[in-house]
């Protein structure tokens, strides 16, 4: 049978500009078969290297579209006119982590969508939304302040894989801030306390629990199986670490930093922005900002800025609304002051800029880098241990202790006979010591009093100086034999 | 600029549904230069915020009007709600080579960037300037 194949203009290029073609064929597939034979321009342009017509062609029968296999099939009549047209058609790129595959392969049951409701009512997440969220992997690094919040909520929310790492035991102290631990989990791994709290929530969550802590030699494979890793740490070695790992394993960052009264939230994506190092591309000296176990914080700031986090990780997963790539939001809570700053890539950025020097996290010292290692060109800062200054105080040895917290600190607990200067009068008023006697340097955990020792050591001190290893927290549980000398 | 202002108005009215349309105009000594700009109806049948297509009977009507006014279809726009002016991966699949594809990056309703693609038959995809006269 012959019919007319009309040709729109946009293809004409490959049928030598011809508009109107005349085709012999039973079938639309005979039609194709001959305009390929005829034209091998339009073979190659519009057809795969399987056969199969590419997406924007469309054929048509009359008002009919023809283009699948089985419509092919469809068998001609006298007067049928044969169209080749473009399909016209597109669409926004997804912003989800989480491919379209995944989640196609992802379904809800009746129990879940009663549990989801009110996240498959927002236009924004619907049905869609909540399988990516299920067929989501999320790692949460750090189960304090931060990590509580954002594991609750991650689960709350119905993530279908949640890793959680952490080395760390509960202690009383956390309970202060850290609300997925309660009385009855002191002294039991935060792993184990945070997986029941999950389990609690939603016993359907799968759950990866690795008590451990993140090192170079450890860091890639714990996060390579997940789609977005959540940093809630409290050290600079760990955030280099994991920053470092994800921009090299391409996953997204969802940081969260608290201390005192103020937090920092971001997302480091290096594929489409900065990365930690970018904003942060040094620490500060070791010793010079505490961790919320030396510095405090006030009990909700972790609630506030890892429920933060967990937003971020939900629109990553989703796929939508503003995230704070490229930008941090900085939250004061004692004065309330929210604000966005931007965060600019840097180009020689030594792992994600345009010519890196930092291709594997175990080629690169963290220790050093964070100023943990004592250089050997650095006189070693000489310690004494807890138990020998109890004996000292009891031998009534010549010596100076020097209290350097602040005096908020001394008021929740003072050291017997020890003279308080802050670190930062250390310096100017060094004539206050002796140098014919050795001066013991006492703070809460024993890092600042090392900073204090280094201070006086650059101001150009010459007398013995020791650090309180473990500073007042690990004096404790030491009973002097007089009374007086504890008061 | 008056043609361009047109299809970022059809951008931002569409907002925040996906608009679309297509380039009449002329190739010239190898370059396409946009004579008119007609907006189309966004004929997707779901998702039209982030998806667009043009009804294949409804072009067909275009292509015959187009070739009345003696101008050739150069090329089809489009636009991305509070997304970036790039391909996505359906809008790949989608591209008839030598023509240009515009596209508009419309945030909270407002025009952030328009940028205009080209695939060639190798599969190649290039970025251009739009010309208009």
């Amino acid at each position: 049978m012959q019919v007319i194949v009309y040709v729109s203009a946009t293809l004409r290029g490959f049928v030598n500009r011809n508009a109107k073609i005349e085709a012999e064929g039973e079938t639309v597939k005979d039609i194709i078969t001959f305009l390929k034979d005829e034209y091998p321009d339009l073979q190659k342009a519009l057809f795969e290297e399987d056969g199969s017509i590419r997406p924007f062609v469309n054929i048509y029968r009359n008002e009919e579209n023809v283009t699948d296999d089985e419509r092919q099939k469809t068998v001609l009549k006298e007067g049928d006119i044969i169209r080749l047209l473009p399909a016209i058609a597109g669409g926004a790129p997804s912003k989800s982590v989480i491919s379209d595959e995944r989640r196609k392969e992802v379904t809800l049951d009746d129990k879940e969508i009663e549990r989801f409701n009110r996240h498959l009512m927002l236009r924004e997440i619907s049905v869609k939304g909540q399988k990516r969220i299920k067929a989501a992997k999320v790692v949460v690094i750090g189960l304090g302040s931060l990590g509580a919040p954002v594991i609750q909520y991650l689960a709350a929310a119905g993530v279908g894989t949640i890793g959680i790492v952490d080395f760390d035991e509960v202690s009383l102290g956390n309970l202060q801030s850290q609300v997925i631990h309660g009385t009855r989990d002191v002294n039991r791994p935060k792993t184990a306390s945070a997986r029941d709290k999950i389990k609690a929530i939603n016993p359907k969550i799968k759950i990866e629990a690795v008590n451990e802590k993140v090192e170079a030699d450890n860091i890639e494979e714990l996060i390579e199986p997940y789609d977005i890793v959540v940093d809630c740490t409290d050290n600079y070695k760990s955030r280099y670490l994991i920053s470092d790992a994800c921009v090299l394993l391409k996953k997204p960052l969802v940081f969260g930093a608290i201390y005192q009264y103020e937090g920092q939230v971001s997302v480091f994506d290096a594929n489409q922005g900065p990365c930690y190092r970018c904003q942060f591309p040094a620490p500060p000296p070791a010793g010079l900002v505490p961790t919320c176990a030396e510095g405090g914080t006030i009990s909700p700031l972790g609630g506030i800025i890892g429920s933060i986090q967990a937003n971020e990780v939900l629109k990553l997963i989703i796929g939508g609304g503003e995230s704070l790539t490229g930008k941090m939001l900085v939250v004061d809570s004692w004065n309330l002051n929210f604000s966005i700053i931007d965060v600019k890539k840097n180009e020689k950025c030594p792992i994600c800029g345009k010519t890196p020097s930092i291709f594997e996290v175990e080629d690169f010292d963290y220790e050093d880098f964070c100023g943990l290692k004592q250089e050997d060109t650095e006189i070693p800062v000489e310690g004494i241990s807890a138990d020998d200054l109890a004996e000292r105080i009891e031998r009534g040895d010549a010596m100076t202790l020097i209290d350097v917290r602040e005096p908020h600190e001394r008021a929740i607990c003072r050291f017997p006979n020890a003279k308080a200067i802050p670190i930062g009068q250390l310096a100017r008023r060094m004539n206050e010591l002796d140098p014919d006697v050795d001066t013991i340097f006492i703070c809460r955990e024993g890092k600042r009093s090392i900073l204090a020792i280094n201070t006086l050591r650059e101001a150009g001190y010459k007398g013995p100086m020791y650090n309180l290893k473990g500073g007042i927290e690990s004096a404790q549980n030491i009973i002097f034999s007089n009374e007086g000398a504890w008061l | 600029m008056k043609k361009e202002k047109k299809i970022i108005e059809n951008a931002i009215k569409a907002y925040p549904l996906e608009c679309c349309g297509v380039l009449l105009g002329k190739c010239r000594d190898g370059c396409q230069v946009v004579r008119k700009v007609v907006p189309e109806k966004n004929n997707a049948r779901r998702n039209r915020d982030d998806s667009f297509q043009i009804d294949p009977l409804e072009f067909i009507r275009l292509e015959e009007k187009a070739e009345k006014d003696n101008l050739q279809i150069i090329g089809f726009y489009h636009s991305h709600p509070d997304c970036e002016a790039v391909l996505s991966k359906e809008d790949e699949r989608y591209m008839i080579p030598e023509l240009l594809y515009p596209i508009l990056s419309v945030v909270h309703g407002k025009n952030r960037k328009m940028k205009c693609y080209k695939k060639l038959v190798s599969g190649e995809i290039l970025q251009e300037e739009i010309v208009c006269r």
